[in-house]
């Protein structure tokens, strides 16, 4: 899936004239060498994650951390799986959910306000754009008991709602969806469709929609990525275990010291970051076709 | 525009309230019948005991959830209480409990608990109810003993020793004969350890006098402990280490520490995480100061009532029966369970508490730990703000680790710093000595 | 991530000239339905909280005798404003995140830039492989990330510290020294391929005509990079920066992870812990909310000054 998309590029590359030929050995070697160091960085971590996903937890503390030491990696995903009643399943179900669902009303909400504040000349826009990103300055864990003392009045703890209510709201998209229509929906088009006698709602979704779609995926992955990692929210607002993200289940065996579960902590993880990468690299279609799309211009 | 603008402004608000408490409605409707208690702790299997419970009484329906261990669980306890739908029941640390009195997060159930007292310890029955009213119901004990590597003592040529001086002239032998390993540690992560060593020697850290508070936390009694682990430290014979950290275990299995001195509680731990050590350990009572046969606890937790519980009786009924009948114990007491070292009487000689213990050569851990149990200090009490000095000790025994301090400078700034704290929140209190 | 379009029409973004001609008041039903939704929503989890907070910090909690009856709540005005900051915690905690974000904010950000134009560059190859690699740390959430990171630094269990001592090199990575900076790594690690990848789109935008005239004319692609591409991504820059500045006054994940292995992270180490600290363990939701409002204000100047220094730059 990743090999095909080199291709495009190199096309490019290749049709805006012979560039390639003119590298220098040494310039070639020095980029593929940095790039390779940089590569090993980011993949350390990981690759002791996959190794030690396969080891028991007394192989855990008697094995160096890169080496094999056995191999419990079916052992361990049994016991992820079987856990507590076979919870982790349902988290990772509920991951998707909050994290896509609340990704999209996020996304949804914030570029429609973005998109008018930035379309439509009014009075408080400055204002109001102002409050939004001043939103984004609030260390957001902070935020998390006063809320959860707001909700707990009005019904809304240990439900749904407590989760993703707060997660739509996110100032970040606003401050995008912003930009984004200022920069790819023209006025002219705006005027044009005006003329037609396209009603706003309709030109929003049928026009400006259309155009910024490279921006609705970009503003979505952000929003999904961080509803994915938020895991004190969902602590505060939720004791109903079934309702927990994969994060908060991970975050909660983790500091469950008195168990001896580091193997089932690690192999979690491990499992939880799977279908993420997976996310990525599938939407990573997308928002690649739409960036060569917006940058057409 | 203003008008037009405020009105839609107003209905959408409407429109998004009536949809939150419609659906907060549905959330919270009390059904009538069976009485459901919410109960938060953090014993591995305690949802296996739940089940049993509800199975046996349709009537008081109680939901387990999980929590994280100790202080993390705090965030959740108390924003759950402050808020005003607290289930029923969590667990707390029992140096917590005054605490959480204090705080106001607790609830008072004395009326409920009758002859209850009776079937605990007649120390944790008091840890549990501060000033003379009952919060909380008593779950586990720590009362502590050495775990010991039999090969590794054979090794360096040493005996079991009995008293701490015994302990400090054998951890400079062994560090003397290998550096890279030692007799003990000092766990800087583990603050209930080091009380426990004042504890054992009869110091007071908290007393209630009459309507005032004596704090001790740098009497001559814990001023000895304290001098007597700085110096063990100074010696270069033993070292710090930072007991939760899963590293330690590490340790552990490669035979860097001789001893592990620790509350029952440990033993499920050392099983589960250093499991290729299997029958290398052996149990002994912890050392004892010359001249005196007491013990002392570390860790150790209840069952607490949160302010704000509907059916305080029918928690207190299950608390009691979760902490203290052989049907619950038997799970909560088993290795894979959680290897809770029960705070009930009775469940002492229950047999899931007295099984020969193959990992520790076929030893019978209990007849160490009861006795244990039966030695320790009986009058020791937390204060109402030792969740605070609990941080800032915890703190502190970090800056001895990286020679910030000294544990006897420690503990008279912790005394200073505790009794501030005291005042500050306006309660009574004054030096002990 | 198509923030080559920053570049392009940032100018058209508070000039709007086709609405000019028109009464505003046509399309108030327009923007009421697409700012409300968002608006309501926006006051009610952030505003309404950033009040309550600002209102629970003019209150403290105080008991009498024993302190076991019920905790009164009093008004105490600026007091754990005051407390807050005479309290050497706060300012030792402050200027820690100060130190960490002068510190790790620009090695992260040029760490980005040089490697999203080493993959820009024309001497690279495989260049999907390196930003799928590059990005994959980006999907492990932060708390997973700082837990995996101190396995790693653990000095029992690490296996780089390990490799140190075979070799000799002793290798301390939560000394107190150093520990401020192992932090700094975790967060580099999780976000520079994430900033990478900002900058990468920023500079897939530019028209590739350019680079070739530079090339005609003798250019090395050092130069290029340099010259041409650098200036060019300069909003993508601020858009990073801005970020990851708010990241930094909101660390929390890397130090509370390291503090159950680090004897040199202390339960107060950066403001956050320092706030959620008080209000959960102390149980002073007063002092803790008064950090909070002063940890909101510090990040609004910083970004405000930085802010300042981007709208500086030629267009």
């Amino acid at each position: 899936m990743t090999l095909t998309r080199t291709r495009p590029q190199k096309t490019e590359r290749f049709q805006n004239g012979s560039a390639e030929l003119r590298v220098s050995r040494s310039t070639a070697m020095v980029t593929m060498g940095v790039l390779t160091l940089a590569a090993v960085y980011f993949l350390i971590p990981v690759w002791w994650l996959i190794v030690s996903a396969t080891k028991s937890n007394t192989a855990l503390f008697s094995s160096n951390g890169f080496g094999f030491s056995g191999f419990s990696l079916f052992d361990n995903i049994v016991d992820v799986f079987t856990k507590q009643d076979g919870l982790f399943g349902r988290w990772l179900l509920n991951s998707v959910l909050y994290a896509g669902i609340g990704g999209l009303l996020a996304t949804f909400l914030g570029v429609a306000c973005g998109y008018a504040l930035a379309k439509y000349n009014f009075r408080g826009r400055g204002v109001i754009f102002g409050a939004i990103l001043g939103g984004l300055l609030i260390p957001s864990a902070l935020l998390t008991v006063p809320l959860y003392l707001m909700f707990s009045r009005i019904g809304l703890v240990n439900t749904v709602w407590a989760v993703l209510i707060p997660a739509i709201v996110n100032p970040f998209a606003v401050y995008l969806g912003r930009i984004y229509a200022a920069a790819s929906m023209p006025d002219e088009l705006l005027e044009a469709a005006r003329l037609d006698g396209a009603s706003e709602i309709r030109i929003f979704f049928s026009v400006a929609l259309r155009l910024m779609s490279p921006a609705f995926v970009t503003v979505f992955l952000f929003s999904f990525v961080s509803i994915w990692n938020n895991f004190f929210l969902p602590l505060i607002m939720l004791s109903d275990q079934s309702l927990y993200p994969v994060t908060l289940g991970i975050f909660n065996w983790y500091t469950q010291t008195r168990e001896a579960n580091y193997n089932v902590v690690i192999t979690g993880s491990l499992l939880s970051v799977i279908p993420l990468v997976i996310a990525f690299l599938s939407l990573q279609r997308f928002w690649r076709a739409g960036l060569s799309a917006g940058s057409v211009k | 525009m203003k008008k037009s603008q405020a009105l839609a402004g107003a209905l959408t608000v409407s429109a998004v309230l009536a949809l939150l408490t419609g659906c907060g409605a549905a959330g919270t409707t009390a059904s009538a019948g069976p009485v459901t208690i919410d109960y938060m702790g953090w014993v591995p299997k305690a949802d296996k005991a739940v089940d049993i419970w509800n199975k046996a009484h349709p009537e008081t329906q109680v939901k387990y959830s999980p929590v994280s261990n100790g202080q993390d669980a705090y965030p959740k306890i108390r924003s759950s209480v402050q808020a005003g739908n607290a289930g029923c029941l969590a667990q707390l640390t029992l140096d917590q409990v005054p605490s959480f009195v204090a705080d106001g997060m607790l609830m008072d159930v004395t009326q409920y608990t009758g002859d209850v007292k009776d079937t605990f310890l007649d120390w944790t029955w008091s840890q549990v109810s501060p000033g003379g009213q009952t919060y909380a119901i008593p779950q586990d004990t720590g009362p502590m003993a050495m775990y010991y590597r039999t090969d590794l003592f054979e090794k360096f040529g040493i005996t079991v020793p009995k008293t701490w001086d015994e302990f400090a002239t054998a951890a400079k032998t062994v560090h003397a004969a290998d550096p890279s390993v030692s007799l003990g540690y000092l766990a800087t992560d583990d603050s209930s350890t080091v009380a426990a060593y004042a504890w054992q020697r009869d110091s007071s850290w908290f007393a209630i006098d009459g309507d005032s508070w004596k704090v001790g936390i740098d009497d001559s009694a814990s001023a000895a402990s304290a001098t007597y682990w700085q110096d063990l430290l100074d010696s270069g014979a033993i070292a710090t280490t930072k007991r939760w950290d899963p590293g330690f275990y590490s340790e552990l299995a490669s035979g860097k520490y001789l001893t592990m001195m620790g509350g029952a509680w440990n033993t499920a731990l050392i099983e589960a995480n250093v499991g290729d050590t299997a029958g290398k350990w052996a149990l002994a009572p912890m050392p004892t100061v010359k001249g005196s046969t007491a013990s002392a606890n570390s860790g150790g937790s209840a069952v607490a009532v949160l302010k704000g519980c509907k059916y305080p009786e029918q928690a207190v009924a299950f608390a009691t029966w979760l902490n203290s009948s052989e049907d619950s114990l038997n799970i909560l007491s088993a290795a894979d369970g959680g290897g809770l070292y029960p705070a009930a009487t009775k469940a002492l000689d229950y047999a899931v508490v007295n099984k020969k213990d193959s990992f520790f050569g076929g030893q019978n851990l209990n007849d160490i730990f009861r006795e244990s149990a039966n030695n320790v200090n009986v009058g020791w009490a937390w204060g109402p703000t030792y969740s605070s000095t609990d941080t800032t000790l915890t703190d502190g025994l970090a800056k001895v680790a990286t020679k910030g301090t000294t544990l006897p400078a420690l503990m008279t700034s912790l005394q200073t710093s505790t009794l501030s704290d005291m005042k500050g929140r306006g309660i009574q209190a004054a030096a002990s000595h | 991530m198509s923030t080559e379009t920053l570049t392009t029409r940032r100018a058209g973004t508070d000039s709007v000239p086709a609405l000019r001609r028109r009464r505003p008041n046509q399309f108030v039903s327009a923007i009421v339905i697409f700012i409300v939704p968002f608006g309501a929503l926006f006051l009610f989890v952030y505003v309404a909280p950033i009040l309550y907070s600002i209102g629970q910090s003019l209150f403290s909690i105080r008991s009498s005798g024993l302190g076991f009856g019920a905790p009164v709540t009093t008004f105490v005005g600026v007091d754990n404003y005051t407390r807050a900051l005479s309290s050497s915690e706060f300012w030792t905690a402050l200027g820690r995140i100060l130190l960490f974000g002068a510190g790790q904010v620009p090695v992260m950000l040029i760490g980005a830039l040089v490697l999203a134009l080493l993959l820009d560059s024309a001497a690279a190859r495989w260049v999907s492989v390196y930003r799928v690699l590059f990005f994959l740390p980006y999907a492990v959430p932060g708390v997973i990330a700082a837990v995996l990171w101190a396995y790693l630094y653990s000095p029992s269990l690490s296996p780089f510290v390990a490799f140190g001592n075979s070799v000799g090199v002793p290798l301390d990575f939560l000394s107190p020294e150093i520990v401020l900076w192992s932090m700094a790594n975790i967060t580099t690690w999780v976000f520079m391929g994430y900033n990478m990848l900002i900058m990468l789109s920023a500079l897939q935008a530019i028209p590739r005509d350019q680079f070739e005239a530079a090339r005609l004319d003798g250019a090395s692609e050092w130069r290029i990079a340099l010259s041409i591409k650098v200036p060019q991504v300069r909003p993508a820059l601020v858009l990073t920066g801005i970020n990851s500045i708010i990241g930094t006054i909101q660390l929390f994940n890397e130090p509370q992870v390291l503090h159950v292995i680090a004897n040199s992270v202390d339960s107060s180490y950066v403001p956050t812990m320092l706030a959620m600290g008080a209000a959960f363990i102390k149980n002073d939701f007063g002092f803790a909310a008064a950090v909070s409002v002063l940890l909101a204000i510090v990040a609004g100047v910083i970004s405000i000054i930085y802010y300042r220094i981007a709208m500086r730059n030629p267009e």
